[in-house]
């Protein structure tokens, strides 16, 4: 017992054996445990108190001295011990137990992932797939139909649905989920770029050639981490992950960002040369009824801002002030020159230009009245007229349009194939001429019988009137010219004449044409930019100089171009500016002048008289960075890196992400980015 | 002792050394977008191994791999070094959304609460068991307890003859028979309170008042019997405790190490 003081002595005490998987079952019920103990198959052990051992012909007692030691009677004479007990029934250990429970939580697991394992890929579809032991969790909102379709999680894990080969395989081998995200999802730049960026030492890459990132290969999933979530950001980023590339580490917007550009934001020069600083000063007062002004918001539409503020249109803005000057500048394409002589063969033109029934009737008619003298052709009509020929048309006939030697013999051939065949005989002259040409928008509109009714007037020495007024614009004659008049603005024929002439002088010297024919197209471009011009487009749309990328430099310099509309910024790829929630702060409109403050001394018209767009004298002050620190700080307004810069260089995708509108339509967040 | 307190030091030491370069490697490589849970997760492994180790050393007790102190608190060290490392691993993710890793996040947080338990059970227990005043193998407690059974009963019947008087039998019978039956008051000692102390006073003193000197004598025997019955009932509880625990231990261990592995292998074949 406890209280003896030798109790765990060898002859009172039996050796404890703790990891033997059961105990007796009378010492489990707190009664007296026999002293042998169960056996190690869980059966009783102690149904006799010894195992009797024979010793020569005689039998003794074994049992140790911690049950008493042997017996008084002694085995029997079978060799069995006298001392029997009806068996216990022995149980399991505690570490017997523990292992039990071990293989039951064991099968549990095995079973549960067992039961929700499915290879097939059209099993745990939609909001079920999180159910599936091989699913760490819900897909985004962006995302979450990719298991409903066809491919379902094979899209993006090419050894889904395979088999236990293809996942052994798989298992030694890398995968590249990343690679398929590209399958939906476009970049202005190589995907595996950082900021999907060029790094090459040419003009025009986004980034240095020897950037300590120019050889970095990035993985969609560096960054993009899916099954967080329907409602998860899957596109986290730190400013410290942007500072561990770049070499200038910004610890906030407010304390160390590099300074804005001293034009901020405006590095390039609007597509519309629409002087602020004239126009409030001047045209308005000038123009609008006494007490009236015009504000910001009342030409740039708040209701479309985003990076910026587009203005509305022509017909909203500026249609009341500047369409007349648009329908009064006519281009001439053929005309009645100046000539010392008349090139026509009389018996040719008389051929060409028969005279029709009416004209019969006309000369019966006049003869018969006596004034039929009248009729006589005017023997100095082509010394009369004091004109050359247009550039237009000295540019289509390869002559020098203030040389009438040199233009004779090309209008002699010219008319007669006009009486004759219409449009095509000046069509079949531009279309070879070098260029970028849009031949049948130039001539849209340009009838036939008009110009054969003109040249054969002109061949037999009288004016040709239209045979009807033309109104709304278009080609008509005038008595000694054909001239095209503009409809109104964003006229095509107009555009397309502008977008040949731009640049066919640089491609006559390309194609090596003939001196005179390189000077006509110079020629052609002066006149379309001079105030006289058709339509006087230039005036306010910008003529700038076309470059292969990189900078401005002349040999990189490929053409010129019309900005015919208003261009968004585009020079700042990886900048984002909301204006929403600027201009409708304190109401909207009311914070533009924060921001955009004019400079008045600025002399912004004259940039549009060259055609470098990097060039140019802003309207407005540049915008500060203290302007902006004044609420995006620290304790107030959010200035982190990715505010306002994105990562990607033009996000977009290959195809039409139609499925996405109704998972968009249940959840609108966690889907920032890509 | 003391050489057992300075390897406690020097395995705190080692954890928050080893957390500090995980959590930094991890730190960076997500600076670099790089994916920090793969390290992670395999230094989580590494620790699980570890950990499941100290259950192998326990069933090798024949071989020296040093004393089974340092085993239990290098074992308590790593858990906790685990659970900074798993929330590492899981970017601070306490639930996460998919069945089968809420699974495995479930396992993982009740082995860490098991185990933290077993921790305190381990540094408060053995303290209270000193304080007892008595040593004695758990697995002896039923042996013991019948012997102490016996020995009241042969009292009892000492002093029928003696007394000549059935009033201890009675008692016996009646009230005392229950309490030597086996282990009585098992959350009271567990949680430290006297019930069963206060249960020997009440009744015996009650029963003082029926028995005559000669009686009283064999009383106060029974008494101090019950006394000592007593004391054994409360190494029996905790104990038991310190064993009992290891029964949702283990087995919540084993199954967070097959969801570990079945981890491991989606993400070779899914991901990396």
């Amino acid at each position: 017992m406890i209280t003896d003081s030798d109790r765990f002595s060898y002859q009172k005490s039996a050796y404890e054996r703790p990891t033997f998987p059961y105990v007796c079952g009378r010492a489990c019920a707190f009664g007296k445990p026999c002293s042998r103990g169960p056996n190690f198959d869980g059966s009783c052990g102690g149904t006799t108190e010894c195992r009797p051992f024979r010793n020569g012909d005689r039998w003794e007692c074994r049992r140790p001295p911690s049950a008493g030691g042997p017996c008084k009677d002694g085995p029997l004479p079978d060799g069995s011990c006298c001392q029997s007990h009806p068996p216990c029934k022995p149980r399991p250990s505690l570490r017997r137990r523990r292992q039990q429970i071990s293989w039951l939580v064991a099968t549990f697991v095995i079973a549960i992932i067992g039961a929700f394992l499915h290879f097939s890929p059209d099993s745990f579809v939609g909001e079920k797939a999180v159910l599936s032991s091989i699913s760490p969790g819900t897909l985004s909102g962006a995302h979450s139909n990719f298991a409903l379709e066809e491919k379902g999680c094979a899209a993006c894990h090419e050894n889904h649905g395979k088999g236990v080969v293809a996942w052994a395989n798989a298992f030694v081998t890398n995968q590249s989920v990343g690679e398929s995200c590209v399958d939906c999802h476009s970049f202005g730049g190589s995907p595996t770029s950082p900021h999907n960026a060029t790094f090459t030492a040419a003009a025009g890459a986004t980034f240095a050639a020897d950037s300590p990132s120019a050889n970095v290969k990035t993985d969609c999933v560096m960054c993009h981490t899916e099954h967080k979530g329907q409602e998860a950001n899957i596109a986290p980023m730190r400013d410290a992950q942007c500072n561990s590339c770049h070499v200038q580490s910004i610890k906030s917007f407010g304390k160390d960002h590099p300074a804005f550009g001293d034009r901020f934001p405006h590095d390039m020069r609007p597509a519309i040369a629409f002087d602020h600083t004239s126009h409030f000063s001047k045209h308005f007062p000038e123009k609008l009824p006494a007490g009236e002004t015009r504000g910001c918001v009342d030409c740039h539409q708040i209701e479309k801002a985003g990076l910026t503020v587009p203005p509305g249109s022509f017909d909203q803005n500026c249609a009341s002030c500047h369409l007349s000057g648009i329908v009064d500048r006519r281009l001439a394409i053929i005309n009645v020159p100046y000539m010392e002589e008349d090139p026509f063969d009389p018996d040719a033109v008389a051929e060409l230009c028969a005279p029709t029934p009416e004209e019969v009737e006309l000369l019966r008619e006049a003869a018969e009245s006596g004034e039929l003298e009248e009729l006589e052709p005017d023997e100095y009509f082509y010394e009369d007229n004091g004109d050359n020929v247009p550039a237009a048309l000295a540019l289509t006939l390869g002559v020098a349009n203030d040389d009438p030697d040199g233009y004779l013999d090309a209008i002699g051939a010219l008319y007669p194939e006009l009486a004759e065949s219409g449009v095509d005989a000046i069509f079949d002259r531009i279309d070879a001429l070098p260029g970028d040409h849009r031949t049948g928008m130039m001539l849209a509109g340009l009838d036939g019988e008009l110009l054969r009714q003109a040249a054969c007037a002109w061949m037999q020495k009288i004016e040709h009137e239209s045979p009807s007024e033309v109104r709304g614009g278009g080609w008509s004659s005038n008595g000694l010219a054909v001239t095209y008049q503009p409809s109104g603005h964003a006229d095509p024929v107009a555009r397309a004449w502008f977008d040949f002439a731009m640049n066919a002088e640089q491609a006559a010297k390309a194609a090596e044409a003939d001196d005179v024919v390189i000077e006509q197209a110079a020629a052609l471009s002066d006149l379309l930019t001079s105030e006289f011009g058709l339509g006087n487009c230039t005036k306010c749309h910008a003529v700038t100089q076309v470059t292969d990328g990189g900078s401005e430099a002349a040999e990189n310099i490929t053409g010129l171009k019309v900005e015919w509309g208003y261009q968004s910024v585009t020079d700042r790829p990886y900048v984002e500016y909301d204006h929403r929630p600027h201009v409708n702060l304190l109401g909207p409109g009311t914070l533009c002048t924060t921001c955009h403050k004019q400079d008045l001394q600025a002399e912004f018209a004259a940039s549009y008289k060259q055609h470098d767009a990097t060039k140019f004298a802003p309207g407005f002050l540049p915008v500060s960075q203290e302007t902006c620190t004044q609420c995006h700080t620290a304790g107030k307004v959010r200035q982190d890196c990715q505010l306002c810069h994105e990562y990607h260089l033009e996000p977009g995708f290959n195809r039409t992400m139609g499925f996405q509108h109704q998972a968009q339509g249940k959840s609108e967040t966690g889907r920032e980015g890509g | 002792m003391r050489s057992l307190h300075r390897a406690l030091i020097i395995f705190w030491l080692a954890a928050i050394a080893g957390f500090i370069l995980v959590a930094w490697n991890a730190w960076q490589t997500w600076l670099h977008n790089g994916e920090p849970a793969i390290v992670t997760g395999y230094t989580l492994a590494g620790i699980f191994v570890f950990l499941t180790l100290f259950n192998m050393r326990k069933r090798l007790s024949m071989i020296p791999l040093g004393r089974g102190a340092y085993w239990t608190a290098a074992h308590g060290v790593a858990g906790i070094f685990a659970i900074a490392v798993f929330f590492v691993h899981t970017n601070g993710v306490f639930w996460p959304d998919g069945a089968y890793e809420q699974l495995f996040a479930a396992l993982f947080y009740l082995v860490s609460l098991s185990g933290i338990l077993g921790y305190w059970l381990q540094r408060i227990m053995p303290k209270r068991l000193t304080d007892n005043g008595m040593e004695i193998i758990w697995e002896r407690i039923p042996n013991e307890l019948s012997d102490i059974r016996d020995k009241a009963e042969s009292i009892v019947e000492e002093a029928a003859d003696k007394a000549a008087s059935d009033t201890l039998a009675q008692y016996y019978i009646e009230t005392l028979a229950w309490f030597f039956r086996r282990p009585r008051f098992m959350f009271s000692h567990f949680f430290g309170a006297q019930s069963g102390r206060a249960w020997i006073r009440r009744e015996f003193t009650a029963m003082r008042r029926y028995v005559d000197e000669t009686e009283e004598t064999y009383l106060r025997q029974l008494e101090d019997l019950a006394q000592i019955k007593n004391r054994i009932d409360f190494a029996y509880a905790v104990n038991g405790f310190l064993k009992i625990w290891l029964l949702f231990h283990v087995p919540l261990a084993v199954g967070i190490f097959l969801v570990m592995i079945w981890h491991i292998i989606l993400v070779h074949v899914y991901l990396l």
